[in-house]
């Protein structure tokens, strides 16, 4: 049975969920949600996601939503297929837990709204906060700093291996990179190096792709 | 060695205790005195590189993030005490939703209220009036989506209690509590029973015994 993945190919929490079923070699099929038209807001979207946001799975009788979780889930029930994106043993895996959940309270916290302000309402012609924009960029460049400084030492976040710690950071990375702020990361020695290798991996590549961002 | 979690009296480092309890893994806790800003030292950024609590350490190894330490400890102990990751791939995979709901939905809006109602004068920053009522009130939008799942299931992944309902115990208490809102869960007929269940659980009330902040 081919997994359903409820959501918009360019939005970036959909994204996360591709981006591991191509690194798992997981067959799935698209069902496009239109954002700009809020169809995440209708009845028949909330019956499958109650928050009203993107992306939900549905395999089988299964259903799940949060973009983590759902990598996680794949990652877990394949995890003799394609990348292992969970690490090599317990400890590992704690560690690469650790950096996907730093993503989501210190990373994406920041970066989202960095996003919204920068690409989005731009594009919505509604007016960004500049003075937020740049309290963002305070920030997000004490976080980029314990960020490179990790990947001084480490190949990629959680060790030696590409994993969903690296995994999880990419979409988000993806939008801000296509801002004036890709600065803060390409002006970073270990994080640049870094994201040129996450970059290159043929999975990624492929989303690109499939999202239009590359041809 | 035993292993040692960091900052005990914060709301965080409940998340990584409670489940200690629960499993029935003994361990040290080490105080962290934020009014001192201890958490800057280097001593302790070598454990916590955001300068946040918790930080775990056990043996040589080290890992932060309270919601990963969670994960650790079930997994690591799983035969003992009562299993907080489901029987299944599936119903972990439930888990890892309402984990991830707590960390990305339910958490934000509610650290902002603790923070402005409780810690502003403390750490000296304005209370901000506005953000507090947004805050509310996307808290009370998350807590009606909670409200329609309860009364369809016990607990948030199932019929059984698991890591995703510990998560709220810390920041729920501080809710029901100091922050004055009892009322948004109270007023909710299958919150409130969900959260009386999982507060009056002797691993939460021996957390709240031990290491409520002193007075």
């Amino acid at each position: 049975m081919v997994v359903k993945l409820y959501g918009q190919v360019t939005a970036a929490c959909p994204q996360r969920v591709l981006l591991c079923l191509l690194e798992k070699d997981i067959e799935f099929e698209i069902v496009h949600i239109d954002l700009d038209t809020l169809e995440q807001k209708k009845p028949e979207h909330l019956l499958r996601q109650p928050f009203g946001q993107v992306p939900a799975i549905e395999d089988g009788n299964f259903k799940l939503f949060e973009s983590r979780a759902i990598a996680r889930y794949y990652a877990t029930k394949h995890s003799d297929q394609g990348t292992n994106l969970l690490g090599k043993s317990l400890e590992h895996r704690a560690i690469v837990d650790q950096w996907t959940d730093v993503e989501v309270g210190y990373f994406n916290v920041l970066v989202h709204p960095l996003v919204m302000n920068l690409v989005i309402k731009p594009r919505l012609g509604e007016e960004c906060d500049a003075v937020l924009v740049e309290e963002l960029k305070v920030k997000l460049g004490v976080v980029l700093d314990i960020y490179d400084n990790q990947l001084a030492s480490n190949r990629f976040l959680a060790g030696d291996e590409f994993t969903m710690a690296d995994l999880t950071h990419m979409p988000a990375m993806g939008y801000l990179m296509r801002t004036d702020i890709n600065r803060m990361v390409k002006d970073r020695v270990n994080m640049n190096r870094w994201w040129e290798e996450v970059t290159a991996r043929p999975a990624w590549k492929k989303l690109m792709k499939m999202a239009g961002f590359l041809t | 060695m035993v292993l040692k979690v960091y900052g005990p009296h914060f709301a965080s480092p409940k998340r990584a205790l409670v489940t200690l309890i629960e499993k029935g893994v003994p361990f040290e806790t080490v105080p962290v005195d934020l009014m001192k800003g201890e958490h800057k030292q280097p001593a302790y950024l070598a454990l916590q590189p955001f300068g946040t609590v918790p930080a775990v350490v056990d043996g040589d190894y080290k890992i932060f993030e309270s919601r990963a330490v969670m994960r650790y400890v079930a997994e690591k102990y799983r035969s003992q005490g009562p299993d907080l990751l489901g029987k299944t791939v599936e119903e972990r995979g439930q888990v890892e939703q309402w984990l991830d709901v707590e960390a990305t939905t339910y958490n934000p809006p509610l650290l902002n209220l603790t923070l402005h109602i409780m810690f502003a004068s403390v750490m000296g920053f304005p209370s901000d009036e506005k953000l507090i009522k947004e805050s509310e009130e996307k808290l009370a939008a998350v807590l009606d989506v909670y409200e329609a799942h309860l009364s369809k299931s016990k607990y948030l992944a199932g019929d059984f209690v698991s890591l995703a309902d510990l998560a709220h115990l810390p920041f729920t208490d501080y809710l029901v509590g100091p922050i004055g809102k009892a009322y948004l869960i109270k007023d909710r007929k299958h919150v409130s029973a969900w959260w009386d269940d999982i507060s009056s659980r002797p691993a939460w009330k021996e957390t709240l015994e031990k290491y409520s902040f002193p007075a």
